[in-house]
This record gives structure tokens, C-alpha cells and sequence, in this order.
């Protein structure tokens, strides 16, 4: 590897060391310069552009090719002499340069030099000599006038003159700067060139003199002639100028006068007009003066009126502001005078109601008095009066409850009696159908024998129970009638007090003794009332007894139509009605199960919804109850389904037109409510109003709630 | 690098190290000079054949591709790729016994100057645009050209034209068989040119 890097640190090295070279010895040529480098071969080489050079070994040598210019002058007595002898003296300018050829510029670097060829003076002196020669022979040649003209030709003929003798260089062009014919003093009369131009000269120009002085001499006369023309024509024209500026004149000053008599006139009319104007004016302004004048006086006359009504009204102000002044102290004072008096009559007023405070204080001590005396007879009189009425209704309860036990005893007996009659009568029927259907004719008629009879018994029980009713009625109506008696002589005996009382009021003690005649007046209606209503329960029960005489008479009739059942008949009958209370029975225990079974079904469904369910139990427990559940609202459903009472009590909710829920909110609202009013009724109070101011609806009302109290008790 | 200069200093490596140093001593001498700008004959310079000189030795150079550019710098990149091809595969031999080392080494030696040759070639043709010239044309090549006439005629001895270059024409001395349409401005074509008289001999340029 170490060579590689070597070769490779060398080649770096020389490709350095070349570049190095290029930079350092590439000579670049200009334009216009060609460079000629001797190298080691025979013959130089010749570049226009560029070339490495290398010292030592090359030698490089810069030339100037361009354009250059040779400037030959001939003036004076060695002036050129043309073909016609005469002498000019002339400047011409030769143009050489060299080809860019390889061959051309050797042969100039061999016969010139480089550096020769470069500078101007030293081609001038090379070449001066040759090109002065050329000129000499080519303007021998040519006429003096022909070098002007044929400026061509003279070209040609220099460079076939000079030819190819230029060493390399090449005549580009030839050109004549400055040609003069030389004057005359400078030439050699003695000369015999000279002797000939001058000769040629003289006669060229003597004629050109003459001529030039006809010429001359022309153009005076013709001037002169011209300013004679030109002066008389200006005089006529100056004539014309002065007779146009008369005329001019004098239409000017004929217009001038016409116009001044024409303004004279205007002017005067105008001064009249305004002379005029001007008189008006002033009597105007006169006119207007007096006007004025008088204006001015009734101004002052009115100034002056005014000023003393002015006057009059300020005296008559301030005397008014006097009265007026005065008015008011007046009136201020007598409003101190009031204000002190009403000062006064406040005080007086503190006065009379402390005055006031004093007697009231009296009167409210005077009535504390009264009301310890009235509370007390009060409450005096209120117990009496509840003694009187728990004794009134002591009595009345004890009276009331004995005739309700009667009364209940009476209908239990009713009840037991009728029951015994039905079954027996339906014995019967079912006895009579039986005998109409295994006999027909005969035993129809004795049932119809037996019926008739039966039916005679019943009309005859219902005579006798519409009579004993009646009965009932009239008593009724007279206890009624000794109530209203009762109650319309309490009324009139309390009200009578209570006049009494109404006079005595003053008197406290006067109230005790009214209170005390209403107690009594109470405790009479009370015992009126209490005679009364067992006067009616008394009555009610012998109606009552009367029926059920009357339903017994009946039913001993039907026993005795039942007797003649035969045995067999009754066993069947009985029989049945067993078969009738044993299916009453199972229905209502599968009723009761049905009840049990939906409410567990509720609670069950209740805990279902709102408990998440874990299944627990391995041993079925779960499903199995729950399979047992479900079974529990499929009985529901089948019992709501298959029993028509169910169906017409849920019929509403069956068909989801009414709540269930709902339904029972509402009716434990209605409970709770109807107990809140129970509640917030006081029993005292209750009890005194209905007995100081009750109606006798009220009064029986009172009576039901104290019955239902003491059944309670009971 | 011990094994490196006992490679480079024995036999067949040998040679072109001795050439490769001498090489570099030129470049290093050259180097000197260039610093001090050449004055002339203050060091001496390998004298080196000719720069692409006319003859059978250049010929055979630019044949093998060598060409064109300084032979200073053709016979170091030949030194250096010699030296390299040698180096590289002696490393392998410097085992072997005496006379065949020899013999291997001549061979080698041989193949690595062969080798070289195609190596150099390659390295140079980048550079050889470095080093062309652009030399002036001569006056034989005008022949067969158009030149337009300057002068009013041309006859047997007299007579100039312009041929046109790529800058300033070409001012040059014509000759033309006597009775001629040549006129001034009238193009005509260069037939021959005559050294010794400098002068061409051109005829009339038919219009076209």
C-alpha cells in the first residue's frame, strides 16, 4: 500500500508542478501582435494566440503587426513636379501593415527586427526614401489637376512603383492629405521646370484675370445700376409714405373734431342730466331733512312720555312694594301670633293626651278588672255547662247504646230468622221443581195450592207491616213535633235573657247570669232532644219488630211448606248447598293464594329491577324460583283472565285507561287529607259551637260522632 | 516501511527509483527557477529532445499516445506509473532465492515498462489541451481561396487582392494572364503561388 500512496503523493506533486508550468510560461498574444518563438527546430514558429514558452531552450520575441502610417511631405522649391511641370506641394500618407502569415512576418522579423518594426520612426526612415522615389516618378506622370481626380490611379501607380520591395511589409493604401500647386514666389524662375510652370501659370492665370476682371467689372456696373434702381424706387415709395401719412393726418384730425364736437355734446347733456339729478337730490335730501327733523321730534316727545310713564310706573311700584311690604310684616306677624298659638294649642293637646294616656291607662285597669270577673263567671259557667252536658249525654249515650243493642240483637235475630227461611224456602223451591218434575199436574197444583196460601200469608204481612209503619210515622212525627216545641221555647227563653243580658251588659255579673240561662237553656233542649230520639228508637223498633213478625209469619209458613219435603229431597238439597259452601271455600282460598302469590310476585319483580343479579347457587335454587315465579304471575294473569269480577274491577287498567298506582295514591291522599281535617277540628271548640250556635243538622252530626265514639269504645 | 525501501532498492524497483529521482530533481530544479522568475543562465536545465520536433521521434510518440505535451512531463508520469506497477508487485518476490529473483525481476521490469506506456497515455490525454498551439497559417494555404481585387487591373506583373481572414484581410500580390476581366472589386480565385516571386497567380471567379 505505501507505494500506491507515494505514486499517488508524486503524481500530485508533478500535476502541481505542471499547472505551476502552464501559469508561468503560457504567454498570451494581443491583437494586433504576433509572437515569434525560436525553439529548437529549423525555423521559428510564428502564434497570433498563445503558446507555453519555456525558458532556456525557447526564445520568444513580440511583434507589431497593426497598421502604421508613413507621412512623406514635399512643399517648396522641392515641391512635386507633375507631367505639366508645375509644382505641387503635397502630403501624402502610405498605409503599411503586415499579413498575418506566417512567411510575411519571418521575413519582417529577418529584415526589420522585431522591435524595429514596432516603432514608427524607424519604418519612416526605411521607407521614406523608397515611397518619396515612387511619388517623384509617379507625379511626373500625372498632370496636376489628374492628381486630384484620379486618385486611384495614383494609388496604383505607387504601388506598382514601389512594388514588393517593402521587406515583408505590404502597402495597404495611399493617401493624398495635402495637395497645393506651390506659389509663385517659391518657385526658380532660373529653373528650367520651374521657368516652364511659371510660364503655364502665368498664362493660365492672366486669362483666368481678364476674365475674372470682366467678370468684375460686371458685377459693378451691374451693382450700381441695381442701387440706382433701388434708390428711386425707395423715393417713390418714401413719396407714397408721406402722401398716405397726410391723408392719414388730416381723416385723424377730421374724425378727432367730430368726435370732440359729438363728446362736447354728450358732455354737456351729461352735466345738465347731472346737474338735474343733483338739484332733485338735494331737495330730496332737504325733504328728508325736514322729515327727519320732525321725525326726530315726535321721537323726543315720545321719548319724553315715555320716560315720565316710565317714571309714574317705577313711583307706583315702589309705593306698591311698599303697601305690600307692610302687607306682609303685617301678615308675618299675625302668622308668628298663629304659630304661637298653635304652639300653644300643641302643648294644650300634650297636655290632654296625657290627659288621655291617663284615662285610657284607668279604663284598661278598669277593664282587666272586668275581664278577671267575666273569665271567671265565664269558666264558672262553662263548667256547669259541660257538667250539665256530659250528664246530658251520659244519659242520651246510655239510652242510645241500650236501644242499639236492642236494635242489634233484633237484627241478628232478623238475619239468623231469615237465612233459616231462605235456605228452607229454596229447600222448598228446589222441592217444588223437583215434584213438578216428576209429577206434573198434581203437585203443581198443591205447590199452587200451597203457593196461593203462601201468597195470601204475604199480603197479609205486608197489610200488617204498612200499618205498623204508619203507626211508626205518627209516633216519629209527634217527637218531632215535641223537639220543635222544646228547642222554640229554649230558643225564645234564651233570647229573652239574652236581652236581659244586653241591657245589664255594663254589668259583668249581668253575662254569668244569661251564660247560666243558656246552660239551662241546653240542658232543656238536650233532654228534649234525648226524649225525642227515644221516642223514635221506640218507634223504629216496633216498626222493625213488626216486619220481622211479619217476615217470621212468613217463613213458618214456608218451614211448613218444607216439611212436606220428602227426605231424599232434603238430603239432596242439602246435599248441593254443602257442595255450594265447600266451592265457595276453595275459591276463596285459591283467592287468598292468588293475593299471596301476586304479592310476592311484586316484591319479587320490585327486587328483580332493582337488584343486579349474580347467579348463585349451584343447585338449580335460583332458577328453580324463579321458573316458580314466573308459574306465580302466569296464575295471576290466568285468574285475572278466566274471573269476571276481576276483569270488571281492573277492567280500566286492563285497557290502560286508568293508573293503578295512581289510583292508589289518590285514594291514600284522600285518607290523609280527610284525617288532617280531622285533625286541625278542636273537639271543645267543636262541641261549644255546636251547642251555642248549632243548627239541628249539626246536632245530629254531633250525635253520629259521639255514636261512632262510643262504639270505638266498645 | 522498512519492507517498502527494501522494495524500492533492489534490483527491478531499483531502475525506475534512479528514474523517478532524477525526475523529481528536474521538477525540483525547475521549481527553483520559476521562483526566481528565469533569469537567463543562472541554473543549468536538463537539455531534453525536442517538444514535439518534426521527425520520426515525435511521430512514434504520438502514436503511442504521448504527444502533445511537454516530454518532461511525458517521461515523469511514465517514471512515476513504471515505479508504481514495479513497487506493487515486488513486495511478493523479495522471498524468493537469488537467481530466480533475477530472472523474475528482469521479466518484471520489462512488463512494467510495457504496462507504463498505456498508463501514461491515459493520464495525459486530460492535460494535452493545456499545451495545444495554435501556430500562423502560410502562404501556401491561400491557394484555391477567393480573393477579391484591389488594385484597377491585373496584368502578367502587377496586381494585388484581399483575401478575407477572420480579422484584418490578407494584402497579396497577384498575377493574371493579360487580357482579363479582372477589375477592382471583382472576386477571383487563388490558382498557384510562387515562393520565389511571392506572388499567386488567381483567374477570374465566374459569377456563382
Amino acid at each position: 500500500m505505501t507505494p500506491v500512496l507515494f505514486s499517488i503523493a508524486i503524481f500530485g506533486f508533478f500535476i502541481l508542478c505542471a499547472f505551476l508550468l502552464f501559469v508561468k510560461f503560457y504567454n498570451k498574444v494581443e491583437q494586433g501582435k504576433a509572437m515569434i518563438v525560436n525553439t529548437l527546430r529549423s525555423e521559428p514558429e510564428v502564434i497570433f494566440t498563445g503558446r507555453m514558452v519555456y525558458p532556456i531552450i525557447h526564445k520568444k520575441e513580440m511583434m507589431d503587426i497593426s497598421l502604421k502610417t508613413i507621412v512623406i511631405k514635399r512643399s517648396g522649391n522641392a515641391g512635386l513636379i507633375c507631367n505639366d511641370n508645375i509644382r505641387a506641394d503635397i502630403e501624402v500618407t502610405f498605409f503599411v501593415h503586415v499579413n498575418k502569415t506566417a512567411e510575411d512576418v519571418l521575413r519582417v522579423a529577418q529584415t526589420v527586427g522585431c522591435e524595429r518594426a514596432s516603432s514608427p520612426e524607424i519604418l519612416e526612415e526605411l521607407f521614406a526614401a523608397k515611397f518619396a522615389e515612387a511619388l517623384k516618378t509617379v507625379g511626373k506622370s500625372m498632370n496636376f489637376e489628374d492628381l486630384y481626380l484620379a486618385r486611384d490611379k495614383f494609388r496604383d501607380e505607387i504601388i506598382r512603383q514601389i512594388g514588393d520591395n517593402l521587406s515583408g511589409y505590404v502597402l495597404e493604401d495611399a493617401a493624398i492629405d495635402y495637395l497645393e500647386q506651390t506659389p509663385l514666389d517659391r518657385l526658380d524662375p532660373n529653373n528650367i521646370l520651374d521657368a516652364q510652370g511659371i510660364r503655364k501659370i502665368t498664362e493660365l492665370t492672366a486669362i483666368q484675370h481678364v476674365t475674372t476682371n470682366e467678370l468684375q467689372r460686371n458685377e459693378q456696373m451691374q451693382i450700381k445700376k441695381k442701387d440706382v434702381e433701388t434708390t428711386e424706387t425707395i423715393l417713390e415709395l418714401q413719396r407714397q409714405q408721406a402722401e398716405a401719412e397726410a391723408r392719414q393726418l388730416r381723416e385723424i384730425t377730421s374724425v378727432q373734431a367730430r368726435e370732440k364736437a359729438e363728446s362736447d355734446r354728450v358732455t354737456s347733456e351729461e352735466h345738465a342730466k347731472a346737474e338735474l339729478a343733483r338739484i332733485q337730490a338735494e331737495q330730496q335730501i332737504a325733504v328728508q331733512q325736514e322729515n327727519m327733523q320732525r321725525e326726530k321730534e315726535v321721537a323726543e316727545n315720545n321719548r319724553k312720555r315715555a320716560v315720565a310713564i316710565e317714571e309714574e310706573k317705577v313711583t307706583r311700584a315702589r309705593q306698591l312694594e311698599i303697601v305690600d311690604r307692610e302687607r306682609e310684616v303685617a301678615l308675618q306677624e299675625i302668622e308668628k301670633e298663629k304659630a304661637v298659638e298653635i304652639e300653644k294649642k300643641a302643648i294644650a293637646d300634650v297636655v290632654r293626651e296625657r290627659i288621655v294616656v291617663d284615662r285610657t291607662v284607668a279604663e284598661q285597669e278598669e277593664a282587666i278588672k272586668e275581664l278577671r270577673t267575666v273569665a271567671e263567671a265565664d269558666r264558672t259557667r262553662q263548667a256547669i255547662v259541660i257538667g250539665a252536658q256530659a250528664q246530658a249525654e251520659e244519659k242520651l249515650v246510655l239510652q242510645v247504646k241500650a236501644a242499639e243493642a236492642d236494635e242489634r240483637s233484633a237484627k241478628h235475630k232478623a238475619v239468623q230468622e231469615l237465612t233459616l227461611a231462605d235456605a228452607m224456602l229454596k229447600v222448598a223451591e228446589k222441592d217444588s221443581e223437583a215434584k213438578k218434575r216428576e209429577a206434573e199436574g198434581v203437585e203443581a197444583m198443591n205447590a199452587a195450592e200451597g203457593l196461593a196460601a203462601a201468597r195470601v200469608m204475604l199480603v197479609q204481612a205486608d197489610a200488617k207491616e204498612k200499618d205498623g209503619l204508619a203507626h211508626a210515622r205518627v209516633k216519629i212525627a209527634d217527637a218531632d213535633a215535641i223537639a220543635k216545641l222544646g228547642s222554640a221555647e229554649a230558643e225564645s227563653l234564651r233570647l229573652k235573657l239574652e236581652a236581659e243580658a244586653i241591657g245589664k251588659e255594663k254589668l259583668g255579673l249581668a253575662d254569668v247570669q244569661v251564660k247560666a240561662a243558656d246552660a239551662d237553656a241546653v240542658i232543656r233542649q238536650g233532654d228534649a232532644t234525648a226524649h225525642a230520639l227515644a221516642k223514635r228508637g221506640e218507634a223504629e223498633a216496633s216498626v222493625i219488630q213488626a216486619r220481622f213478625a211479619a217476615e217470621s209469619q212468613g217463613l213458618n209458613d214456608k218451614f211448613a211448606a218444607m216439611q212436606a219435603m220428602s227426605d231424599e229431597t232434603r238430603a239432596h238439597e242439602e246435599f248441593r248447598m254443602r257442595l255450594d259452601y265447600a266451592h265457595i271455600e276453595t275459591m276463596r282460598s285459591i283467592e287468598a293464594n292468588v293475593n299471596i302469590a301476586s304479592e310476592q310476585a311484586d316484591v319479587l319483580g320490585q327486587a328483580l329491577s332493582k337488584a343486579k343479579i349474580d347467579i348463585v347457587g349451584g343447585e338449580g335454587d335460583y332458577f328453580g324460583k324463579f321458573v316458580n315465579s314466573l308459574a306465580i304471575g302466569k296464575a295471576i294473569d290466568g285468574t285475572i283472565g278466566k274471573s269476571d269480577t276481576l276483569q270488571l274491577a281492573l277492567k280500566d287498567h286492563l285497557a290502560g285507561e286508568r293508573d293503578l298506582i295512581t289510583d292508589a295514591k289518590g285514594l291514600l291522599g284522600s285518607l290523609g287529607q280527610s284525617a288532617d281535617e280531622l285533625q286541625s277540628l278542636s273537639a271543645a271548640a267543636l262541641l261549644h259551637k255546636i251547642g251555642s250556635e248549632g243548627t239541628p243538622e249539626a246536632k245530629a252530626a254531633l250525635r253520629n260522632l259521639l255514636q261512632t265514639l262510643g262504639q270505638n269504645k266498645g | 516501511m522498512d519492507q517498502f525501501i527494501a522494495t524500492i532498492s533492489t534490483f527491478p524497483t531499483a531502475i525506475w527509483t534512479v528514474i523517478l529521482g532524477v525526475v523529481l530533481v528536474y521538477w525540483l530544479a525547475s521549481l527553483l527557477g520559476m521562483v526566481d522568475d528565469w533569469h537567463v543562465g543562472q541554473h543549468t536545465e536538463l537539455d531534453m529532445p525536442g517538444h514535439g520536433d518534426g521527425g520520426d521521434w515525435a511521430a512514434k510518440l504520438m502514436a503511442l499516445g504521448l504527444g502533445g505535451v511537454p516530454f518532461s512531463l511525458v517521461l515523469s508520469i511514465y517514471a512515476l506509473s513504471g515505479w508504481l506497477f514495479s513497487a506493487l508487485v515486488q513486495q511478493y518476490f523479495l522471498w524468493l532465492p537469488n537467481l530466480l529473483h533475477y530472472l523474475l525481476g528482469a521479466g518484471l521490469f520489462l512488463v512494467c515498462g510495457a504496462l507504463a506506456i498505456p498508463c501514461t497515455a491515459l493520464v495525459l490525454r486530460p492535460l494535452r489541451g493545456l499545451f495545444v498551439t495554435h501556430t500562423a497559417t502560410s502562404k501556401l494555404a491561400l491557394v484555391g481561396r477567393a480573393c477579391k481585387i484591389s488594385t484597377m487591373s491585373v496584368d502578367e506583373h502587377f496586381g494585388r487582392a484581399e483575401v478575407a481572414a477572420n480579422g484584418a484581410p490578407l494584402n497579396i500580390r497577384v498575377c493574371a494572364a493579360s487580357p482579363n476581366t479582372l477589375v477592382k472589386g471583382s472576386p477571383a480565385v487563388i490558382l498557384d503561388y510562387d515562393p520565389a516571386l511571392d506572388v499567386y497567380a488567381v483567374a477570374a471567379l465566374e459569377d456563382g
